[in-house]
């Protein structure tokens, strides 16, 4: 479990390859790195489904995309969190 | 984002979840059926078989049968630091029996009294007079994405939450009899009984003939309906599906504070 590399990186691009991961995270990645404005194009592919590893591909404006990559990955941890304690909560 | 719990018992859960990205939905309702793990039975040893029953049929019977999972006491193998299994990462169940008798479920005799399977009248097989079966079996953590017997969640599924509008009705009643939920009735105008059944067919809107009744679906809000197998409580296991997702999130975290 996220176990990565870098296969492509400039200024303004990333292209990360997520080993072992599936559409359960990338597709949750991805949506969360598109509400960040500073993202110009975010999306991923499986080249080979169920065989390969899917590949990231992010481009900001100006930030760096590992940069975008991290806020992503932190709004979607907070996303679970507010989500269990909400469920938690209504579950009473 | 809002969560509406409408049903939640051991086994069953519903809630209405609004606010997040279908992405986010979707997340969800994979990681409950591929990324929770639970336990179920991996390794067959077959010391006696002379049932109808090839040893192989008899061990993929076995690991389909769901297994009661305490997940705070157990450890996926490929995490465990053990040489070849201990008793955090794996339990051996041990059948011995002789026929004439159906074999259930409940003849399993687990080494750890928590770990029993979560109904105990799953026949395995039917013995005749003098067949016997002598196995034992051990039970390991897994994922329902590396095999179906690891999956916690069966009937897990979500829609988009059911708007229904109606505006200028003429009382012909034409949508009440065509609706496959039975969701209308006609008083002074028809009146959606139950908002959350709609199935999103539109044939209401197809039968109305004065377009009184408007049928949409709130893209940000989702309807959840979700069964666990037994394995753990439903609430236990929708928590736990948020904790993957958020394992894997950290875990991408970690790994790019190494690279700047």
């Amino acid at each position: 479990m996220g176990e990565i590399k870098i296969l492509r990186k400039t200024k303004q691009e990333l292209e990360l390859e997520l080993k072992g991961e599936d559409h359960t995270f990338l597709n949750a990645l991805k949506s969360a790195l598109l509400q960040n404005e500073g993202v110009k194009i975010a999306t991923y592919d499986i080249e080979y489904p169920g065989i390969s590893d899917p590949v990231l591909y992010v481009r900001t404006k100006d930030t760096d995309p590992i940069e975008a990559l991290k806020d992503a990955s932190a709004l979607l941890s907070k996303q679970c969190d507010e989500f269990k304690r909400k469920f938690k909560k209504k579950a009473q | 984002m809002n969560v509406d719990v409408i049903e939640l018992s051991e086994s069953r859960a519903q809630f209405v979840l609004s606010g997040v990205s279908s992405a986010f939905a979707n997340a969800l309702r994979r990681s409950m059926m591929a990324e929770v793990p639970s336990l179920a039975i991996d390794d067959v040893n077959i010391y006696e078989n002379t049932s109808v029953l090839y040893d192989e049929v008899l061990a993929l019977r076995l690991g389909l049968i769901p297994l009661r999972t305490d997940l705070d006491l157990y450890v996926l193998r490929s995490e465990c630091k053990c040489e070849d299994g201990c008793p955090r990462c794996q339990v051996s169940l041990t059948l011995s029996v002789e026929g004439p008798k159906t074999v259930y479920s409940g003849d399993l005799q687990s080494s750890d009294p928590k770990v029993v399977p979560t109904e105990t009248d799953i026949p395995i097989v039917k013995l005749k007079k003098d067949q016997k079966l002598v196995l034992e079996a051990i039970a390991r953590l897994g994922k329902g994405k590396d095999h179906a017997k690891w999956q916690p969640a069966v009937a897990c599924g979500y829609k988009n939450l059911p708007k229904i509008v109606i505006s200028g009705c003429d009382r012909c009643g034409a949508c009440v009899d065509v609706c496959p939920k039975n969701i209308l009735k006609l008083n002074e105008t028809v009146v959606v009984k139950d908002e959350i059944k709609c199935s999103l067919c539109h044939l209401c809107e197809k039968a109305c003939e004065s377009g009184a009744i408007k049928i949409s679906a709130d893209p940000a809000s989702f309807v959840f309906s979700v069964e666990a197998d037994g394995s753990m409580p439903c609430m236990e296991m929708v928590l736990r599906a948020a904790d993957e997702i958020k394992k894997k999130a950290k875990a991408l975290t970690k790994s790019l504070s190494g690279v700047t």
